[in-house]
């Protein structure tokens, strides 16, 4: 301690030797302060722990630097498991005499336990987990974690004090009393521990015995005898003579060394050689459960390889379909163009035909356009190539080749009366009365001033319309003529067809004569 | 007779370990020799 004037070390005597101050009141406070270290270590002796802790803490206040006091606070402390605030009176201490304090020590020895440490630290998390449990009234939980925490730390009196109390609320009260029995072995004036006690004796009505039983080891009054020997005194002595006498000879020698290697074979074919083929099985079945997990693991590897594999296919084939539908689209547009430019050339024929290979639904809204321009200026061209197609069929008999090609007639332009009505006439003569029929009725809707024309040709009475195979086509009256003489070669093959009133068609549909 | 809820708050939270440095410095390690300097120098102001 120093001078509170100048700072000078204090000595014996009762003035500064720096300042020359009365320093009797400084002296007075040290005294007291050792007064109460003094009470706080006679409690703590006899495990009052509690009144150890209020004298050592009243010592401090009036000098905070006694040492002896502060690391004395600090073993109160950490034996009724508060270690951290134990740990902080070790620091501060030491803080205050660096050198030659026993402070040191007791900090070493916890840090040099790091899993004790840890273990302390992690009671003191579970506890104050229980405490908030306790607040959740969440008890059962609270219970389970305290009695987690007095298994680790077996001197933290607040847990025994948590617990006991979470009984009395249960009316558990002979368990209250078994865990504040332990509280008080520890801290034997713990007001806390002791109210709660009365609290359970008050209920019970039974007085808590707090005496420690200790189980005798050695019966009272008997003496330790060897089985067989007997004793006797001789005045104050006691002698004791044993039982028999053995005689060791040689022979009993090798026998007993004989006895002890066979009892040595023994053991060690019972214990270690089952604990050594134990550890090789163990062993193996480690291997193979790691073999197992290996052989797992790779089929998982290849599994997820394969999907990948499969993936990886099924863009490939995506990415070809979109690739052909290029092509296809990339066709389209070249054969668009190129009936484009047979347009421009005046080859309205080699337009039609390169204009077929369009397929328009695969085309832009430009392209589009541009086809139906094209078609617009190609499609009379179009109808008239498939219309004089579908009638040299008919005339040759190949009705169904016919009906392909008319159908063509008919889709490239349908506003032609001729091409229904040649359609339908390759129907009739196919024997494909119900398409005819439809046929006819479809030309009547779009060409309802000519329907009186195509009327009769739906109730199937085809009397009237004949077809000339040799290029000249007769109606009933017979005296129709054709602009060609068909099959004799003279003039040309165009088929003529004609209608039940007697009026002409040639292969263009116009009206002949 | 004991009240649960009542003698719940009188429990408090335990420090861990890693809560120990704060603790050491948030600590009032005034006694009865600080006051009595306190005093002083407050005896000296008054004087000067």
């Amino acid at each position: 301690m120093r001078c509170i004037y100048c700072g000078t070390p204090l000595s014996g005597i009762d003035y500064c030797t720096g300042c020359g101050a009365d320093i009797t009141v400084l002296k007075r406070i040290v005294r007291i302060s050792n007064l109460l270290y003094n009470e706080g270590l006679e409690k703590a002796t006899v495990r009052d722990l509690s009144g150890a802790v209020a004298c050592l803490k009243r010592s401090l206040k009036f000098n905070k630097e006694n040492i002896d006091a502060r690391n004395l606070l600090g073993l109160v402390y950490f034996e009724s498991g508060e270690v951290v605030a134990a740990l902080s009176e070790w620091v501060i201490s030491k803080n205050f005499q660096p050198a030659d304090n026993p402070a040191n020590e007791y900090i070493e020895k916890l840090q040099a336990n790091k899993n004790r440490l840890d273990t302390i630290n992690l009671t003191i998390r579970k506890y104050n987990q229980s405490l908030i449990y306790c607040r959740e009234d969440n008890e059962d939980m609270a219970i389970i974690q305290l009695k987690k925490v007095l298994t680790q730390n077996p001197k933290l009196i607040k847990g025994y004090q948590l617990l006991a109390l979470l009984y009395l609320k249960r009316r558990e009260y002979e368990r209250a009393r078994k865990l504040l029995k332990k509280a008080i072995r520890i801290d034997a004036t713990n007001t806390t521990t002791l109210r709660y006690l009365r609290e359970v004796e008050l209920a019970t009505g039974i007085t808590t015995s707090l005496d420690v039983k200790h189980k005798k080891r050695y019966e009272k009054g008997s003496e330790s005898k060897m089985p067989g020997t007997i004793t006797y005194k001789n005045g104050n002595e006691v002698l004791i003579q044993p039982a028999t006498f053995r005689e060791s000879s040689t022979a009993a020698t090798f026998f007993n060394i004989f006895l002890g290697l066979i009892l040595g074979a023994a053991i060690i074919w019972f214990l270690a050689i089952p604990a050594n083929t134990q550890n090789v099985h163990d062993q193996i079945n480690q291997q193979v459960t790691d073999a197992n997990t290996k052989l797992a693991s790779e089929t998982s590897k290849v599994q997820s390889l394969e999907d990948e594999i499969e993936q990886y296919q099924s863009q490939v084939d995506e990415v070809n379909a979109a690739r052909e539908a290029a092509d296809q689209k990339a066709q389209g547009y070249e054969a668009l163009v190129q009936a484009a430019d047979y347009l421009i050339q005046g080859d309205q024929a080699s337009a039609a035909s390169a204009l077929e290979k369009v397929d328009q639904e695969n085309l832009e809204t430009a392209a589009q356009s541009l086809y139906t321009h094209v078609n617009d200026q190609v499609k009379s061209v179009l109808f008239q190539q498939y219309y004089v197609n579908g009638g040299n069929y008919i005339v040759s008999g190949d009705y169904d080749r016919a009906i392909e090609e008319l159908t063509k007639a008919v889709q490239a332009d349908p506003d032609q009366y001729d091409g229904y009505y040649m359609l339908g006439m390759a129907y009739y003569y196919k024997g494909d009365t119900e398409n005819a029929n439809k046929t006819f009725q479809n030309a009547i809707e779009r060409f309802p001033d000519r329907a009186s024309e195509l009327q009769q040709y739906i109730s199937g009475d085809m009397t009237g319309a004949t077809i000339d195979t040799t290029g000249d086509q007769t109606g009933t009256d017979g005296t129709g003529t054709g602009d060609g003489t068909g099959t004799d070669g003279t003039g040309s093959s165009d088929p003529v067809v004609t209608d039940p009133t007697g009026v002409q068609y040639d292969q263009y549909g116009n009206i002949i004569g | 007779m004991i009240n649960y809820e009542e003698e719940l708050k009188k429990f408090h939270p335990s420090l861990d370990v890693n809560e120990a440095e704060d603790a050491i410095y948030s600590r009032d390690l005034t006694d009865i020799t600080d006051i009595l300097k306190e005093m002083l120098q407050e005896e000296n102001r008054r004087k000067q």
